[in-house]
């Protein structure tokens, strides 16, 4: 176990190395002028320029630029500055970060409500009523963009039902502490603004794994350990939980694990639409200004989510299914 | 008898009370009150660069700014004409030498930061010196640092960082002195800008003030300090406390929500819960037929107004290169005549844009309202004047956004239609600028290219686009390469003028270079537009003409 751990991790800062250098190489080939950015843009005057270039460190190459970007990652703990904002981007992922967790754990605590119970009873009543109004869902939530699913959401329960005791906010994200001067806080404001972007947020994923977890039962429940179960006498509840499930949610693990880390890297289209302050909102503006710093920033902790939390799954796999070493 | 007299004299009182009752009522429906206070809540879906007053360079940032500046002068509160007058803000008045090099300026006493402390001279020397630091890094120091233009005494020693202070500005109590390497009468336009405000000596000397958590932490001596600023999310303004001033200032503070999603920002406005937010392009027929179209005054529910811009957009011909090098005259007037000025403002969508033929825009001072070339195209015209002929000829254009494609396929048509084998190149965002702008860059044409006015001057269009003496390796904006003698000097000439003398020549001097050196083939001229709440005033939606946004310190709640 520890041995495996150790490798892991080996190959996790390898990962980590390849692909902070592919995005600072794909950044440098791509034609773009940062200091004409920080200096206003179409109107940037030579002068200004010519000091921003300096003062960002462009003028080295990039090479150069990567190594004092490693050495200061390593040695000071520092993402550097924003080339926009001029901020901390140890602070800008710091602050988007919450956000992004807040949308994903709720979102994924409702995807996987919605998609165990429809893909569960599904299974059990396969061609049912039931089964055929679930996979309508999940055709649905498979085809619909959450871009288009968001702002439905919002014109209707936001704007059109504003005079209705059910509205909900169109936008926006409320802070549980230390919320902004002017902007609603606390835990009640926090889950209310965050109704809608749950949702729009799970119903992709929980159509996904409605349409698996269905599959899954389906066929564990034709294995030959069940029909053994079954003429043993026991009942159909333990059936369904002890041998069924245990052994159909076994890939839903996996694929929940992977899900997270990967959502946790950026929930773009969700909070595009809702205009939450989060990782994918951060890395889209940071894209369309050319921010180096804070896309770097964004890419580390993306990439150290996935990392963890397939660690994680790999972990918790070997203890739900004892079949399983880690060598 | 008595009685009835008593009767009738209680019968007129009635009536004269009924009637002064009736002019309250007319009085009070013909002007809505507006009242003081309540927080004005803005969405939108750009940002402010920056709220530090001298690193702040967007329009956007400077709407905030102008609300929260206190400047030596400044431009009224108002639209039009009068909102591009110069009056004075801090200082009392002026006084120049007779050689016209060194202000002196003397300032009223009662202003004060929003942290209490009195501005002086001093805290206008210390935006100066502010906007020249290396380590800062403001786009505000190449403004009184110009070889050519405004040009500080000491300026470029301190900036190169060889001086501890910029020598030519003296400050003593009330009094500021500034002293110019030759005499520039622009300098009090320059001195106008937001950059060159009363700055707070609590405001570091070499690095920006990013984050704000209330109005003492970066005092500002306007009507308004910003008390929150969060980069990219919210920024907020309230009221300074201690002002001064007399500009007026309804609202007791402003919220702007950034980078918002333009379709959830358009449905917040709808709801009343931002009270100027955004408009999405698709969605202007609707917002027009429902809320009415306001331009100078409201019209409908007075909720939408499209206001116009102080840009100009042009296409570019490059006179470095063979094709429409200085000697052939007649191919720049060819594409002039061949462009058509009318498809391509449409392209930018309803209300967005207005055709226009020459330089400066319409909106500039000592622009004049002629057009020197057609709005539609004159194609045989054009291919009378014999350029084309199947050429080859580099186009450059921007290929991102909605605009650019659109309008380079208007460009594509009428070059095609005048003969010319057109090689596009597309760039995305500011990179057409970059690549344009480096001496011996291969376009024949850029297109989709523009430009703002920093200041309400025609130096700002004129010699800053075409004086060909400021041609660099690179990062230019004399994209057209236009470098000829005569008309440098004649640019030059008309920098050095003062008052109407001054926009009678940049006036005819656009014209000129338009019709006789034709570097560019002018296009037109942008708007702005806004969406309110119904909760805002439309009588306090004041369009501050060289901000071109409504003054925030004016706006008010009904």
């Amino acid at each position: 176990m520890f041995r495996y751990l150790v490798r892991r991790l080996l190959w996790a800062v390898l990962l980590f190395i390849v692909v902070t250098f592919v995005t600072f190489v794909i950044f440098f080939m791509a034609p773009v002028a940062p200091e004409r950015l920080v200096c206003g843009g179409d109107q940037a005057k030579p002068q200004c320029m010519r000091a921003a270039i300096k003062r960002l460190g462009l003028n080295h190459p990039v090479y150069y630029q990567y190594g004092l970007f490693l050495k200061r990652l390593v040695l000071e703990r520092s993402l550097g500055h924003s080339f926009t904002t001029r901020q901390d981007v140890n602070h800008i992922v710091g602050q988007a970060a919450p956000v992004t967790a807040s949308l994903v754990l709720g979102g994924a605590i409702l995807w996987l409500g919605i998609g165990l119970l429809v893909g569960i009873f599904s299974a059990l009543r396969p061609r049912s009523l039931l089964d055929r109004a679930g996979m309508v869902f999940v055709l649905i939530g498979v085809s619909a963009h959450p871009v288009w699913i968001g702002l439905i959401f919002s014109y209707f329960f936001g704007y059109k039902l504003r005079n209705f005791p059910i509205h909900t906010p169109i936008a926006g994200y409320a802070h549980i502490f230390n919320a902004p001067p002017g902007q609603p806080g606390g835990v009640a404001q926090w889950a209310y603004h965050l109704i809608l972007p749950w949702c729009t947020f799970a119903i992709l994923f929980a159509a996904l794994y409605a349409r698996m977890i269905r599959a899954n039962v389906m066929e564990t429940m034709n294995e030959d350990f069940v029909r053994t179960a079954r003429a043993k006498g026991a009942p159909e509840g333990r059936v369904l939980r002890s041998h069924v499930l245990r052994n159909a949610l076994l890939p839903v693990v996996t694929m929940l694990g992977m899900d997270i880390g990967l959502a946790l890297g950026g929930a773009i289209f969700t909070e595009t639409v809702y205009n939450l302050p989060g990782l994918g909102n951060t890395a889209i503006l940071a894209v369309s200004n050319y921010d180096l710093a804070v896309v770097q920033g964004v890419v580390i902790f993306a990439t150290l989510s996935i990392i963890v939390f397939n660690l994680l799954v790999d972990v918790l796999y070997a203890w739900v299914d004892p079949r399983i070493r880690l060598t | 008898m008595h009685r009835r007299l008593w009767f009738s004299v209680a019968m007129l009182a009635a009536g004269a009370s009924l009637l002064v009752a009736a002019s309250f009522a007319s009085a009070s429906s013909s002007s809505p009150s507006i009242h003081n206070g309540g927080t004005l809540k803005i969405g939108g879906t750009g940002n402010l660069d920056s709220v530090d007053p001298q690193i702040a360079y967007g329009t956007t940032s400077w709407w905030f700014e102008f609300a929260t500046r206190a400047n030596l002068y400044t431009y009224p509160d108002k639209s039009g004409a009068a909102g591009g007058k110069l009056v004075p803000e801090v200082a009392k008045g002026f006084t120049v030498s007779k050689n016209g090099r060194v202000y002196t300026f003397h300032l009223k006493k009662g202003y004060k930061f929003s942290d209490g402390k009195p501005v002086t001279g001093a805290s206008f020397a210390y935006a100066i010196k502010r906007s020249l630091n290396k380590d800062l890094g403001s786009p505000g120091g190449p403004f009184v640092s110009d070889p050519s233009a405004v040009n500080i005494v000491g300026a470029a020693k301190y900036n190169k960082g060889s001086a501890g202070n910029v020598a030519g500005v003296k400050a003593k109590g009330y009094t500021l002195k500034i002293t110019e390497v030759r005499a520039d009468p622009n300098l009090l336009t320059i001195m106008a800008m937001p950059f060159f405000q009363a700055t707070s000596t609590k405001l570091p000397l070499k690095s920006e003030v990013i984050n704000i958590h209330s109005i003492t932490d970066m005092p500002t001596a306007g009507p308004y300090a910003f008390s929150f600023n969060d980069p990219n999310h919210q920024a907020n303004i309230a009221r300074n406390p201690h002002y001064g001033g007399h500009r007026a200032h309804h609202i007791a503070g402003a919220e702007f929500d950034m980078r918002l999603n333009v379709n959830t920002c358009y449905n917040q406005t709808k709801a009343n819960q931002l009270d100027i937010g955004c408009v999405p392009p698709a969605e202007i027929p609707n917002v027009v037929k429902q809320y009415g179209l306001s331009k100078k005054k409201p019209v409908g529910t007075g909720q939408f107004w499209v206001e116009p811009a102080v840009c100009t957009f042009y296409q570019a011909m490059n006179m470095a290169k063979p094709l429409f090098a200085p000697s052939h005259l007649k191919a720049r007037l060819a594409v002039n005549y061949a462009v058509d000025r009318k498809d391509y403002a449409a392209q930018r969508g309803l209300y967005g844009g207005v055709s226009w033929s020459h330089i400066l825009p319409p909106n500039m001072v000592g622009s004049l309202h002629t057009q020197p070339y057609p709005l539609h195209r004159n194609l045989a015209k054009a291919k009378s004047l014999g350029a084309g002929k199947g050429q080859h000829l580099i186009y450059f254009y921007q290929s991102a956004g909605s605009v650019g494609p659109k309008q380079y396929q208007v460009a594509l048509r009428d070059l095609s239609d005048l003969g010319y084998n057109v090689e596009g190149r597309g760039f995305a965002g500011f990179n057409i600028y970059t690549a344009a702008g480096t001496k011996g860059s291969p376009h024949d044409v850029v297109g989709q290219v523009g430009w703002c006015q920093d200041y309400p001057d025609p130096y700002d269009f004129i010699n800053v686009l075409m004086d060909g003496t400021k041609i660099l390796p690179e990062n230019n904006v004399n994209i057209a390469y236009f470098n000829v003698g005569k008309w440098n000097k004649a640019m030059q000439h008309a920098a050095r003028l003062t008052g109407k003398a001054r926009y009678a020549a940049y006036g005819k001097l656009d014209i000129n270079i338009t019709k006789s050196a034709a570097p560019w083939a002018a296009m037109g001229d942008s708007t702005n537009q806004f969406f309110y709440s119904s909760k805002v005033a439309p009588s306090s939606m004041s369009y501050q003409t060289v901000y071109q946004y409504p003054s925030l310190n004016v706006l008010a709640f009904k």
